[in-house]
């Protein structure tokens, strides 16, 4: 496993000045270098919480299990990063507020600024941010990719402008359209078929009910590392779909012809390749894990908590097994329903005998959908959401 | 020779983009900025050969151009320069 990451000086200089050596560096240069150093995290996620996260590469970041508390939203600083292309630098972004997204596939096509989104009316939600491969690292076969268990998650409030408040004021969309198509702002270098390595993800069209461009994330503008300034936000949708430093945004017949789209992000059995025809990561399923106690707790009254989400439901109930899952209790929601998308946090309070406890959860939805006990395999590793895998083994003296 | 060949597909690919466009990999002058830096990451043999065989996030799977014996010479070449 990649769980340390070695940050070695000479990229400390590249990474930190784009020079390549000490002398072209400076004071703020320095400085990034010297926070990068205190942190142990990439330049561009230097702001983040030091500690609280496992670097699977310098584009992959997992929260630490037990850094999710009772807090409906996740700080900022504690998000994970998962960038499939480096992130956008602000000398690449330049103005924000001018920065553009071309909107094509409406009745009157046209590049709209951030500054122009801001006066259409902004809402507001609530929604979980899940990588597929989140708990890939439970699954029993090989899998290529980061080795994700519950930390490629968060909860996060978005605010920006309704999609459909955007195709209502460009004439609706034109003609018969199915897709609803994403393009990231990333450079792609050249020798490179961009088709090979962008990010350009297509949603079925009834997405565009729920999706927002986003500015603001958890009340400040999106950072670059999370895709700011402009973010296609898909409520229920995992991250991928999400598509950071939108760029264009588009009405189609058909589906991106996008690596990405086209054979990325595919279930299917283990040992097939992706194609077209399996089903895509879209719609994210019902899910909770236990985020406390993760290995020793006290003798006497702990209090057990976690997070669940329905998905694109709302939940019903979450119950709570210390004995691994041969009995359940229901466990208590804390605090406001911040919406279907949304994730819950859950507590329950129990009495542990010295000895080892096996403490799971298990959500279910409104309509009755719930977590199983085990999750069937898939060859990249996607979507699981087995109660049985997320356990944890908590001892007690 | 595998190493020759493995130095070369690295830096030239084939049908698919070589791995240097994209990834940087100081055994073979390799700079690219788009993937994880490979000195950096140091990845494992299995690690580059699962990545090579299915692709992870935007990198494609080259199991469709490179046969397993050519999956695992390069994922091995990968793997050892990196520990250079």
């Amino acid at each position: 496993m990649l769980d340390e990451l070695k940050v070695k000086r000479r990229h400390f200089l590249v990474g930190a000045a784009g020079a390549a050596g000490a002398a072209a560096l400076g004071d703020a240069g320095v400085r990034a270098a010297r926070a990068q150093e205190a942190s142990g995290l990439p330049d561009y996620v230097s702001w983040k919480e030091p500690g609280a996260f496992i670097q699977h590469s310098p584009q992959t970041l997992e929260t630490m299990r037990g850094e999710i508390g009772l807090s409906p939203l996740t700080p900022n600083d504690l998000v994970f990063v998962r960038n499939n292309l480096p992130s956008l630098t602000e000398e690449q972004v330049g103005d924000p507020e001018a920065w553009e997204v071309n909107v094509e596939g409406v009745a009157q096509p046209r590049p709209i600024t951030l500054a122009e989104l801001r006066t259409l009316g902004p809402e507001t939600v609530a929604c979980v941010l899940q990588c597929s491969g989140n708990g890939r690292g439970f699954f029993e076969h090989e899998t290529s990719g980061s080795q994700w268990l519950t930390g490629a998650a968060a909860n996060v409030s978005w605010t920006g402008v309704p999609v459909r408040t955007v195709v209502e004021a460009m004439g609706g969309v034109d003609g018969d359209k199915s897709f609803m198509t994403g393009t990231g702002g990333e450079p792609i270098p050249e020798g490179l078929d961009p088709l090979t390595v962008i990010v350009e993800r297509s949603v079925p069209l009834e997405a565009q009910e729920v999706a927002l461009l986003a500015w603001e994330m958890n009340g400040e503008p999106i950072p670059l590392a999370h895709g700011g300034p402009v973010r296609l936000v898909l409520p229920g949708y995992y991250g991928v779909n999400n598509v950071k430093h939108l760029k264009r945004l588009s009405f189609d017949e058909t589906q991106s012809q996008a690596d990405i789209q086209r054979s990325g992000y595919r279930v299917r059995p283990v040992g097939e390749s992706g194609a077209p025809d399996q089903p895509s990561m879209y719609q994210m399923n019902v899910k909770s894990w236990v985020t406390h106690p993760l290995r020793e707790a006290g003798t006497g009254r702990t209090q057990i908590w976690g997070v669940a989400l329905g998905g694109t439901e709302d939940l019903d109930r979450v119950e709570v097994s210390t004995d691994g899952g041969e009995t359940w209790e229901e466990a208590r929601f804390v605090g406001p329903d911040l919406g279907r998308f949304a994730w819950r946090p859950f507590v329950l309070a129990a009495d542990l005998a010295p000895g080892t406890h096996r403490i799971a959860s298990r959500a279910t939805t409104a309509s009755g959908a719930a977590q199983p006990r085990d999750f069937e395999p898939n060859h990249r590793g996607y979507g699981h959401n087995g109660w049985d895998a997320h356990a944890v083994d908590v001892t007690v003296q | 020779a595998e190493d020759d060949w493995a130095r070369t597909y690295f830096l030239e690919g084939g049908a698919m983009p070589a791995c240097g466009i994209c990834h940087s990999l100081d055994a073979a002058e390799a700079t690219g900025t788009v993937g994880p830096d490979l000195d950096l990451l140091e990845p494992t043999e299995q690690q580059v050969y699962l990545a090579l065989r299915d692709g992870v996030g935007v990198m494609p799977a080259f199991s469709e151009e490179l046969p397993e014996d050519r999956l695992r010479a390069l994922a091995d070449y990968v793997a050892r320069a990196v520990q250079e």
